[in-house]
């Protein structure tokens, strides 16, 4: 009976049939382009971007599940370079194989060229590292992806916008000083925003984060002038450091008119919390 | 020698990948080292086979009748161009006719010499391109790779399927892509036969039944009362359970919408929204589980009492009545899962099951919802309403017309104790 069992099973069983991942590279030198707008659409997987040695306009590496989706890498008719994945209907992760095939894609944009980037995630693990990068614009959408975005060196020009969209997912935003932004637009859903500011300061910002029900964490240097406007309901608020003379609606940090570096910020938050630390 | 130098490189990049402290401890496993191993075992075989392959004597690939038109205006698009370029070469190469707009075709290697200046697109199949002179045009190769030379000039795109693009020296003014051969890597469930899809949907039936027959047995055991006041609401207030069950899914989202909110706006109830949102999916969860036992209790009673009525000799108890009411259910899935793969009969079995499943399912819900949980017996038929007492009930004690007895003498009580009747006596 036990043997009649056993050859069943074996009968039963199929053997497992292999994933189909390739990898895909696309790669342009730079002849003189003075911009790049880049539009980054990535669907699932890690992906990182960060500048590209000198000579190079982009490079793009990807290793991607061919069943699911397909490469981007085309230049629209626009002069816009759009770089990703899109999915091909069967659109996903596939949760019980995501280790044995990691969708990855690696991008590198041109140091030397003034970049327009927007980028949206659906799923994704980013590292956006955009230190060394020329940025006159950035967008980002997160959708429910968990997002880093490091700006370790400073931006060579300035940065006219900076547009952060944070769904479900967790967004980090680390050196935003040395982005060297005029306005940081924030709108965040149902995670969690960190909004470090550390970097080099001497001009001014204006910062305006719509916060739903996640929390946010502003991080502010201790250099900086900071004038923070409040509008929140049912949201908590931690104002460490700051000082406020009208009822709590509207915050200053101590120094303000001294410091060379301004921080004009407005917050709107429903539901959840915002968190005030200082770092030096 | 080149080959077998290419590939010891690889082995020893390999190698190095493996070791390289770019991954994390915790993610290094032994059964990941021996999968990484396999598939760079893999691709190193893969490469060996393509450079020791016997590579075709360079041609020109002519067009004319017959030939398969390829366009190489464009090459962002890999992936199409991919499929078109393999359906071209799926010929022998001696019967290989292949038509390229403004450009041409070449099997085996081919090479641009220092002072060629080669205009249109070209495309190369199954061999490398050596590139020191100039092409206008777009470059594709198939299962070849694109070597280009200091000095070099493509005035347009270079793409390499299953090939790649080896940049020593020279300048690419377009994109230059490489989209290798798919890599066998991983391993998902390949489609079940049919024998492995019966014995699965078996399987899943019978534990989600086994498994409800366990909760069933532990409601008897410890909470008898109430799964017997619920199964009874279900018997008598039949129609009533399922419209309370109905209207109960409707309002069950708005409810807990009202909830949330109503904790939210009272500030200090915040606090609780978290243990109220797992109270309320546990009561949820167990008024479905336990109505689904009790209709099940309901339908095993009924069943049982009718097989008694016609003289069979079993004996009634709860959990004969859960085990029937539930394998009376169960022999609908199981007739779904050894003949859902019936093309157009399967899915109807299987939406069969499932609205009937749903039907009682509701029924169960709504008797437990109008029972508070088995804790009201208004709707389970124990408590005889006023308008259904017969005028037997109703009966007064004549007060006229009846003589009453007389009560026995204190004397007449014997010693026994046995009270003595006189007029029965007499």
């Amino acid at each position: 009976m036990r043997g009649i069992v056993v050859l069943s099973a074996l009968a039963a069983a199929t053997p497992a049939a292999a994933q189909s991942v390739r990898e895909y590279s696309a790669v342009r030198q730079q002849q003189g382009e003075p911009t790049l707008p880049v539009q980054v659409d990535y669907v699932a997987g890690a992906l990182t971007l960060a500048s590209a040695p000198p000579g190079t306009l982009y490079r793009f590496v990807l290793t991607y599940d061919e069943d699911r989706f397909a490469p981007l890498a085309e230049t629209l008719r626009d002069g816009t370079l759009r770089l990703g994945t899109t999915a091909l209907g069967r659109g996903g992760v596939r949760v019980a194989s995501a280790r044995a095939t990691p969708q990855a894609a690696t991008i590198a944009l041109s140091p030397t060229a003034d970049v327009d980037l927007a980028v949206r995630l659906d799923a994704a693990d980013a590292t956006l590292d955009l230190g060394g990068l020329r940025l006159s614009r950035v967008s980002l959408s997160a959708g429910t992806s968990r997002t880093a975005i490091m700006v370790g060196r400073a931006n060579a020009i300035r940065c006219t916008d900076a547009t952060l969209e944070a769904g479900a997912g967790e967004l980090r935003a680390i050196g935003l000083g040395n982005a060297r932004c005029d306005r940081v637009t924030l709108h965040g859903g149902a995670g969690r925003v960190t909004l470090d500011f550390s970097g080099p300061w001497t001009g001014r910002m204006t910062v305006t984060a719509q916060m739903k029900v996640g929390e946010l964490v502003l991080r502010f240097p201790r250099k900086v002038g900071v004038r923070l406007a409040m509008d929140t309901f049912l949201a908590t608020f931690a104002p460490t450091g700051l000082a406020s003379s009208d009822g709590g609606k509207t915050w200053t940090s101590p120094g303000l008119a001294q410091a060379a570096g301004r921080l004009e910020v407005t917050i709107e938050s429903s539901i959840g919390g915002v968190r005030v630390e200082w770092i030096d | 020698m080149r080959a077998s130098s290419a590939i010891a490189g690889r082995l020893i990049g390999a190698v190095l990948l493996l070791v390289a402290p770019g991954r994390l401890a915790a993610d290094v496993t032994p059964s990941s080292i021996i999968r990484d191993v396999w598939e760079r075992l893999q691709q190193v075989g893969a490469d060996s086979a393509r450079l020791s392959s016997t590579k075709p004597a360079p041609r020109a690939i002519e067009g004319g009748s017959g030939a398969i038109t390829l366009d190489l205006t464009d090459v962002a698009h890999p992936i199409s161009l991919e499929h078109h370029v393999r359906d071209a070469v799926t010929r022998p190469d001696a019967e290989l006719r292949i038509a390229v707009p403004d450009g041409q075709a070449r099997l085996g290697d081919y090479r641009i010499g220092a002072d060629d200046n080669l205009k249109g697109h070209l495309l190369v199949v199954r061999g490398d391109v050596t590139v020191a002179g100039r092409l206008d045009g777009n470059l594709v190769t198939w299962q070849g790779d694109v070597i280009m030379q200091p000095g070099a000039v493509i005035t347009g795109d270079v793409l390499a399927l299953g090939g790649e693009v080896r940049t020593l020296g020279g300048e690419i003014t377009g994109a230059a892509r490489t989209l290798s051969a798919p890599l066998a890597t991983g391993a998902v469930d390949a489609p079940l036969s049919m024998g492995a899809r019966i014995a699965r949907a078996l399987a899943g039936v019978t534990g989600v039944f086994l498994m409800l027959f366990l909760v069933g047995a532990g409601l008897v055991l410890f909470a008898r009362g109430p799964l017997e006041i619920v199964s009874d609401t279900v018997r008598h207030s039949f129609a009533r359970a399922f419209v309370v069950g109905l209207l109960g899914q409707v309002l069950l989202l708005p409810t807990f919408g009202m909830l949330v909110v109503g904790l939210v706006l009272s500030v200090a109830g915040i606090l609780l929204l978290p243990f109220v949102v797992v109270v309320f999916a546990l009561l949820l969860l167990a008024s479905v589980v336990g109505g689904v036992v009790a209709m099940a209790h309901a339908m095993g009673e009924t069943l049982t009492r009718r097989q008694m009525a016609r003289g069979a000799a079993i004996s009634p108890n709860a959990f004969r009545y859960v085990a029937l009411g539930l394998g009376s259910v169960a022999l609908l899935w199981l007739v779904w899962a050894v003949f859902g793969w019936v093309p157009s009969a399967g899915p109807i079995m299987q939406g069969a099951a499932i609205i009937v499943s749903w039907l009682l399912g509701s029924i169960g819900f709504g008797a437990a919802l109008l029972s508070r949980g088995g804790l009201r017996e208004h709707f389970a038929g124990r408590v005889v309403p006023p308008e259904l007492l017969t005028d037997e009930y109703l009966w007064a004690t004549p007060r006229f017309g009846v003589p009453a007895i007389r009560r026995p003498d204190k004397d007449a009580t014997p010693r026994s104790g046995t009270p003595r009747f006189p007029d029965l006596d007499r």
